[in-house]
């Protein structure tokens, strides 16, 4: 009774002591610099089952990560759950900023945590009060992890924007990369780079190959060997003359940690480009291109039907803005009819560089039979290198067009041809069918049930008759019984018939009457022939069942065809021989149908 | 039969070949008035026609277009369901009542996923049910022909024989199964179609219950019992409840 009583104030004052929950918040660091980190740890403690508190609004601060961890003790009987929420902040701009209260609901009940100041300094300015910070107050465990003193600091990062010329043309290609100088015994888990917004440039990503960023040579800055990671590449075209700057471009780190990754932000310094105006006059037919390019035109043959279209290819082709380049100036064409012109581009970026070609493709239909030309076509473009306009032009093409009659010109056959669009989905069209018979359901009919009785007494009748049959050729005495009948009916109509055309000569039937009268009882007692004698029989029969007077009939019936058998007697043998046959028949008769007779 | 009934009967003879010619021509002059657009008076004729007891895949389908076109998508897809009934693999069927259900307010209901499920329906509804019993009766047919045929006959007791009879008697079990599940769904399971534009279906038969949820026209139900004006309907996704009969129409 005691025991249970311990237990129970055990279970219960557990509970009572559980249900009181407390909220606490704090923050690894008062003041920050612009590409560091502030943790931000809310604890909860006391019921297990309490929710996620409310992270406040923090406009100022981007939520870099956040996680959490539970813990449970029991002291002396009494248990305490305290939860961990970690939140890793950024700070977005300089000044002073304060994180509001954290608020958890529950049981009805408010909870709220502390406000925080934060002090958000210029980057290079932080590290030295953040280490002070550092000796004054660091018991969390955590701390160390998330931010490891810079004196024993495993790994140092920074960030530069390299490119590749600083004095361009507007319109000239710009190489610029993002690279991470990184140094340490630290485990760099991702990088990934933060463009500022680049105005004033049309800007074009440059993919590696599989989408791995390999490392390139290593390098030593102010004595310090760093491993240099081109985090991202881009391809800048200036848009118009004049100095522009790409801002601080941010490259994150995600580094191994005991509790998975940590977040880390690297700043690069602003770089600036010096964008030169094209020379003046531009000429007229100036495309815009910037770069080096070269121009071809082909036809695939050379020989073409007057209803025939030609494709016509004309392929610009270098280095330079691809996307941007303009359909080439078009020669005098007024033999030919043009159709429809296509632009396809292959770009290629994997150099760092942009470089590819433009394929226009032309529908020409010759307008004349005969010898034609396709006179060149013309492409003007600026080259940086040379510093100045440069006129290509693609070879003439000679096509020699061979006549058609009228009919067969308005079969113009295009080499390039349009994929049927559908324009628009509607239901199919009503039916129509010549008559209109009402659906009768098969099975309802009765047919299909009359087919399937039908069928399966078919079968059955069928199968019937193999067992029978099989029974027949196994079982010698049920063949014998069953058949003993119809054998004796068999062979008594053949006397009958022999009887008739006999003209006087009895002898045969004679001679046959006890042998059917016997052979039929034996079958039917499945008696084997040397076994034939009258008392055997009769005894036989009598133990099966049979009638005293039906076997009294049958001995004088097989007497009386003996007597006939040796009597010489000659008179009235016919009718004699007639009458016999009846009572054979009679006798048989009436031990065929004794019923309840086992035989 | 008496003389004079046999004249009377010869006498009317043209009147009642004239009374089958009669749904043909109305049936025709439906069509033709659907060539025309005027999609109303066709319905009325194809309704008619329906009314005197003609269950034709053509006339059912011509009635879900006439109703496709007047916009009453819900008794479409009734009709098309209705000639689907008949003629389960009807490709032009299948498309419009595809179109039809575009139109609907709410989304079909899906049944379960269950692979196995999905297969034996699509089974089943591989063929209507006189195709499957005319199956069954064929496949019975070869069992006992081949059967018998290897019993009974010294000179048909061969392999093949046997092969045949073999296969066919695994066919027949299979496909003699699938058309009793089809005979018993189309004799007892019922389905109806919602043509009222939106109905509410309760906990119990009447207005006075609470309201499980609403359905619009189209939605297809499977009809369990009827009570008086008020039918109990289960959906594919196990939702049942009560609602007004007069607001859907069987299929």
């Amino acid at each position: 009774m005691k025991f249970k009583f311990i237990i129970l104030f055990l279970i219960f004052g557990v509970s009572v002591v559980s249900a009181e929950i407390t909220l606490k918040a704090s923050v690894d660091k008062n003041t920050v610099g612009l590409n560091q980190t502030v943790n931000y740890k809310v604890v909860v403690s006391g019921d297990q089952n309490t929710p996620s508190p409310t992270l406040p609004v923090l406009s100022d601060f981007t939520i870099q990560g956040r996680g959490s961890s539970t813990s449970v003790t029991i002291v002396n009987g009494s248990m305490s759950t305290s939860k961990v929420f970690n939140y890793v902040l950024i700070p977005k701009k300089e000044g002073e900023f304060t994180i509001p209260p954290s608020v958890l609901k529950y049981k009805g009940q408010i909870y709220k945590t502390a406000s925080f100041k934060i002090k958000v300094v210029p980057a290079a300015q932080a590290p030295q009060q953040q280490r002070q910070q550092r000796q004054q107050q660091s018991q969390d465990p955590f701390d160390q992890i998330f931010n490891p003193p810079t004196q024993q600091t495993p790994f140092r990062a920074f960030a530069k924007v390299a490119v590749r010329r600083s004095y361009v043309y507007v319109g000239q290609q710009v190489p610029v990369v993002a690279k991470l100088f990184f140094s340490g015994n630290v485990g760099l888990r991702s990088v990934r780079a933060v463009w500022p917004t680049l105005d004033g440039f049309l800007s074009e990503n440059v993919q590696t190959k599989d989408h791995r960023i390999r490392p390139e040579k290593p390098q030593v800055v102010d004595g310090v060997k760093y491993m240099v990671y081109p985090v991202e590449k881009k391809i800048l075209f200036p848009l118009s003359s004049g100095r522009k700057t790409i801002a601080d471009t941010k490259i994150e780190m995600g580094i191994a940690s005991f509790f998975g990754s940590v977040s880390k932000l690297a700043t690069s310094k602003p770089v600036t480009i010096h964008v030169l105006p094209l020379p003046e006059p531009q000429p007229q037919q100036f495309s815009g291109s910037v770069g080096q390019f070269s121009i071809s035109a082909t036809t695939k043959s050379t020989r073409y039907k007057q209803n025939e279209g030609v494709g016509l290819n004309v392929v610009i082709e270098g280095v330079g803005n691809i996307k941007a380049i303009e359909k080439p100036i078009l020669p005098d064409l007024s033999n030919f009819k043009i159709y429809k012109s296509t632009s396809t581009s292959q770009i290629d970026t994997m150099s760092g560089y942009m470089k590819g070609k433009k394929t226009f493709e032309f529908i020409l239909t010759p307008l004349k039979s005969g010898h034609l030309v396709i006179p060149p076509f013309k492409y003007i473009y600026f080259d940086p290198n040379k510093k100045q306009y440069v006129t290509i032009r693609s070879k003439p093409i000679s096509l020699s067009i061979q006549s058609v009659s009228k009919q067969e010109m308005q079969n113009i056959v295009y080499p390039i041809q349009d994929d049927v669009r559908l324009m628009n989905q509607d239901i199919a069209y009503i039916k129509m069918p010549k008559t209109l018979k009402s659906y009768k359901s098969f099975y309802k009919s009765g047919v299909a049930l009359l087919i399937f009785i039908l069928e399966s007494f078919i079968f059955l009748l069928g199968l019937g008759y193999y067992f029978y049959k099989r029974r027949m050729e196994s079982d010698i005495e049920y063949a014998r019984k069953s058949r003993a009948y119809v054998r004796y009916k068999k062979h008594y109509n053949k006397l009958l018939k022999k009887n008739e055309k006999s003209n006087g000569d009895f002898s045969y039937i004679i001679g046959e009457m006890e042998p059917l009268v016997l052979n039929y009882v034996a079958d039917k007692l499945n008696i084997p022939g040397s076994h034939l004698i009258l008392d055997n029989i009769i005894s036989v029969l009598k133990k099966a069942g049979i009638k005293e007077e039906i076997l009294d009939d049958l001995s004088s019936l097989v007497e009386d065809i003996q007597m006939l058998k040796y009597s010489s007697m000659k008179d009235h043998q016919a009718e004699t021989i007639k009458n016999l046959m009846q009572r054979i028949n009679s006798t048989v008769s009436r031990i065929e149908s004794s019923k309840g007779v086992k035989i | 039969m008496s003389l004079r009934k046999i004249f009377l009967l010869i006498m009317l003879l043209p009147f009642i070949l004239f009374a089958n010619e009669g749904p043909m021509t109305s049936f025709n002059k439906a069509n033709q008035l659907y060539q025309k657009n005027n999609y109303n008076q066709a319905l009325k004729i194809y309704l008619n026609l329906e009314k005197q007891q003609y269950e034709n895949v053509a006339l059912y389908y011509n009635i879900g277009n006439c109703y496709y076109k007047l916009e009453d998508f819900g008794r479409a897809v009734l009709y098309y369901e209705k000639a689907l009934h008949i003629s389960p693999k009807d490709k032009d069927v299948l498309k419009n009542l595809k179109l039809a259900k575009a139109h609907l307010q709410d989304k079909e209901i899906a049944g379960g996923s269950n692979p196995f499920a999905l297969f034996f329906n699509w089974i089943l509804n591989f063929l209507s049910v006189n195709a499957y019993i005319v199956l069954s009766l064929i496949l019975f047919a070869c069992v006992g022909g081949f059967g018998l045929s290897f019993l009974l006959f010294e000179s048909l007791r061969k392999q093949w024989v046997k092969q045949i009879f073999i296969v066919s008697l695994v066919l027949f079990l299979i496909i003699g199964t699938l058309t009793s599940v089809k005979i018993y769904k189309t004799e007892y399971q019922h389905y109806g179609i919602v043509t009222a534009s939106v109905t509410s279906i309760m906990s119990g038969p009447g207005d006075n219950f609470s309201l499980l949820f609403t359905l619009h026209s189209g939605s297809k139900l499977q009809i369990i019992k009827k009570q008086k004006d008020w039918s109990f309907v289960s959906m594919k996704n196990g939702y049942a409840g009560w609602l007004k009969t007069k607001d859907f129409e069987n299929i």
